[in-house]
């Protein structure tokens, strides 16, 4: 057949789905920001002396209530500290507690999912009896109750913050893992002579992980929420410790007449747990495509 | 006036080069033609450029493409909506996933009249019902109401073709309408497809199996890598094909169960003793015996739902049966405890019909075969892997794929190198070839069948084609219903069959006239 010169004709596009592209764009630019706030936040913990300009709790009491300016960015507070060092070496504390406090929810979810989803009728049914009383707490009366229970400091709000959360995660992992292990790769497994505990590490726990993820990145944020509030209600770590809930507490007394002083650790805390729900949501997002 | 008359039929998608080019044929009111080619040989890709289907990234160019005269090919979206279900009607491969499960029957094959509005809810109805009947669905009154997970595979099927027969429309496609399916009923869907063009009706037959489409074909196509290689009527092609790969098609069809000797008559490795397995009240296997000696292949061949997978994890141990049991060298295995099991798994492999779902997602080709390698590090590991890999007839440089990287073929021999890592003394094949292209079947089964020579494994081959099973066994056993209807060596049952239901599947299957 010869090369023909006819109309060469193409079928019409069939709308392309351009809201579809739109919201991908704007889920591109909601991952960026909470990724570059997550970068700032790592900066901050890691490196807190390279970005304050002052130690975090060294009085000057020629300088206190001084509003914020070219010399204390952020001011300074009732003893003259400067609070934007403060906010930096505060990252430490309060991050910190809330990171703990996720990892230690997802090793004990985790671990009792599996447990819950691998073993024994029985245990399976003892295991989620016991996540059903633990979630029929608010998360922060549990967490009061464990501090109640191990005493009050950084240390233990972060293990009752975690604990609070072992449940969800639990409940979450359970779920997962059994419809994973009833994948034709893990009878695979079975198949080959592989015992259980291993091929529950090697394919269940990695396949189970992506929504483990998701939920530990909105969890962190809470987390931290969760950490600042004990903190200012004094469980956590004491004054003169630069914590972002102890700085809220000091600071409320001093709300009229020198704003900063609360409300610099407040939008920090704000920001952290955005970045986090941001990165969160992305995640569910792209696991869910 | 041709019915479609399609010249220099190009497709594209998105900015990639044509994945079919110069395609030229027609279909005549009242003949069949038929497209064959493996998957990926764009036979698809064609049929639904017919039906302006292939989808907003693809580029379509044509000389000519006409429907009834009419050139479609500056159709808009409108036009063709016009166009489906009134001229031309298409039959998709998977009735299940191509029938709303949340709509009744009824409803769904009206949505054609309704679009096009033809006629008054009761004329419309009263169509429907004419057109169940003459598909053959039985009881059209009671079916027509129910939903699409209430009707078995076949009738299912039926429902699809009344459908697209509904509107009346004078050509009807058909996209590998009988593969999902049993081959009874397969059977019966190839006569209901041979009526529509007895009534006139043009009808594009699409398929990868040269015998199916050699029943009702009047012309056949046939296609590879995006052309049309050969055309002419039937018997031309059938007996004097022209080009090579028709011939080689040709050849893998015709292929003649080769009369395996005998295997050396061994200890039996597996026995199964009268075994039973209800789920639910309903009794999946009844009273199944068989054994498995070493070099041998024992073929079981049953419909779906027949019990012959049932049958396959109590062999594996992954199923207890509820009476009977299963012996392992003669020591028990099904009545034992996992971890008692668990030493001796290695002794019996699967080889499953979807491999890509049996392995880990996150592995590539060379974790998931070192995975059986656990004695074996580093370099001596690696090396034992790339060994595997050219046993089953695969590269090297496969090691660092991941699974959905491969091919159908690929993929399954991957599943075999990795069930021969761990030296099995039985291999349970359960529909291993079932979702590959003919030709990639034969592959398969050859290799299978020289290493059975070589290793001397003991072979379990459970399938529902016939073909298959007596390429690759020396003794067949024909389950029906959950109970061994038939059993004997593989000539016997094929060359003498004394059970109807066995007459039945092998007058049904579909077979190639014999070649000059």
């Amino acid at each position: 057949m010869s090369m023909s010169t006819s109309p060469s004709l193409t079928t019409a596009p069939a709308g392309a789905d351009r809201a579809g592209t739109r919201t991908t764009a704007g889920r591109r630019a909601a991952l960026a920001a909470g990724i570059l706030v997550a970068a700032a936040v790592g900066a901050l913990l890691l490196l807190p002396g390279v970005l304050a300009p002052y130690p975090p709790d060294t009085n000057d009491v020629a300088h206190t209530f001084a509003a914020p300016g070219a010399h204390h960015y952020f001011g300074t507070d009732q003893l003259g500290r400067d609070v934007f060092s403060r906010v930096v070496y505060g990252t430490r504390y309060s991050v910190l507690t809330g990171l703990v406090a996720t990892a230690i929810g997802v090793l004990g979810g985790s671990v009792l999912g599996l447990a819950a989803a691998a073993g024994a009728r029985l245990v399976d049914t003892v295991i989620m009896r016991l996540t059903d009383v633990w979630l029929a707490f608010p998360e922060v009366l549990l967490a009061l109750l464990v501090i109640a229970l191990i005493g009050t400091g950084p240390t233990q709000v972060a293990v009752a913050i975690g604990v609070a959360a072992v449940p969800y995660y639990a409940r979450l992992v359970r779920g997962q893992a059994l419809a994973v292990m009833r994948a034709e790769y893990v009878e695979a497994a079975k198949i080959l002579g592989v015992p259980p505990w291993r091929y529950l590490i090697r394919h269940v726990l990695p396949n189970v992980g992506g929504p483990v993820v998701v939920l530990a990145s909105l969890g962190t944020g809470s987390a931290v929420a969760a950490a600042a509030g004990l903190s200012l209600l004094g469980l956590g770590p004491l004054p003169p410790t630069p914590d972002w809930g102890v700085m809220l507490a000091e600071g409320q007394s001093y709300l009229a007449n020198a704003w900063w002083i609360a409300v610099f650790p407040g939008v920090a805390l704000v920001l952290v747990v955005l970045a986090a729900t941001l990165i969160g949501r992305s995640l569910q997002a792209r696991s869910v495509r | 006036m041709s019915l479609v008359e399609v010249a220099g039929l190009e497709v594209a998608f998105g900015h990639g080069p044509p994945v079919v080019h110069d395609i030229s044929f027609t279909v005549e009111d009242g003949e069949c033609l038929a497209l064959v080619g493996e998957s990926g040989s764009g036979k698809s890709v064609t049929a639904r450029a017919l039906l302006g289907l292939a989808g907003h990234t693809a580029r379509v160019r044509a000389d000519t493409l006409a429907i009834r005269g009419t050139d479609v090919r500056s159709h808009t979206e409108r036009d063709w909506k016009r166009l489906r279900g009134r001229h031309v009607g298409m039959v998709l491969q998977d009735a299940l996933t191509s029938l709303d499960p949340l709509r009744r029957i009824g409803d769904e094959v009206a949505e054609p009249l309704r679009l096009h509005r033809r006629g008054s809810r009761a004329e419309q109805q009263e169509r429907v019902l004419q057109v169940l009947t003459e598909v053959g669905i039985p009881d059209p009154q009671v079916r027509c109401r129910q939903y699409p997970h209430q009707l078995s595979g076949g009738l299912r099927q039926r429902a699809l073709i009344a459908s697209a027969l509904v509107a009346e429309p004078g050509l009807v496609i058909a996209d590998e309408p009988t593969t999902a399916l049993d081959v009874l009923v397969q059977d019966q869907i190839l006569t209901l497809l041979g009526k529509v063009t007895a009534q006139g009706r043009g009808l594009l037959l699409i398929s990868h199996d040269l015998a199916v489409v050699a029943r009702l074909a009047d012309r056949i196509a046939v296609m590879r890598h995006g052309r049309i290689v050969e055309l002419g009527f039937r018997d031309q092609v059938i007996d004097d094909p022209q080009h090579d790969y028709t011939k080689y098609l040709l050849g893998i069809a015709r292929r003649r169960r080769e009369d395996r000797p005998p295997a050396a008559e061994g200890e039996p490795v597996v026995t199964v003793d009268r075994v039973s397995r209800s789920f639910g009240g309903h009794r999946a296997v009844a009273d199944v015996s068989l054994s498995l000696r070493p070099g041998q292949t024992v073929g079981l061949v049953g419909e779906s739902g027949s019990g012959k997978s049932t049958v396959a994890r109590m062999v594996m141990g992954l199923t207890t049966p509820d009476d009977g049991r299963v012996l392992l060298h003669g020591r028990p295995w099904s009545e034992t405890t996992e971890r008692a099991r668990r030493p001796h798994r290695r002794r019996v492999q699967l080889i499953a019909q979807d491999p890509h779902a049996a392995f880990d997602p996150r592995y590539t080709v060379g974790r998931v075969i070192a995975e059986s390698l656990p004695d074996l590090r580093g370099q001596a590991r690696h090396a034992r892997v790339i060994d595997l890999l050219s046993t089953v007839g695969l590269d090297a440089g496969l090691v660092t794929r991941r699974p959905h990287q491969l091919s159908g073929g690929q993929r399954q021999r991957v599943a075999i190198a990795r069930a021969l890592a761990v030296q099995p003394e039985v291999l349970v094949c359960d529909e291993p070839v079932s979702a590959l292209d003919v030709s990639v079947q034969a592959q398969v089964l050859d290799l299978l069948a020289e290493l059975q020579r070589r290793l001397g494994v003991a072979m379990l081959f459970i399938t529902h084609d016939l073909t298959v099973v007596a390429q690759i066994s020396h003794q067949v056993l024909i389950m029906k219903d959950g109970e061994i209807v038939e059993e004997g060596p593989t000539r016997t049952v094929f060359d003498d069959p004394q059970h109807s239901y066995t007459r039945a599947l092998l007058q049904a299957a579909p077979r190639l006239p014999e070649g000059r």
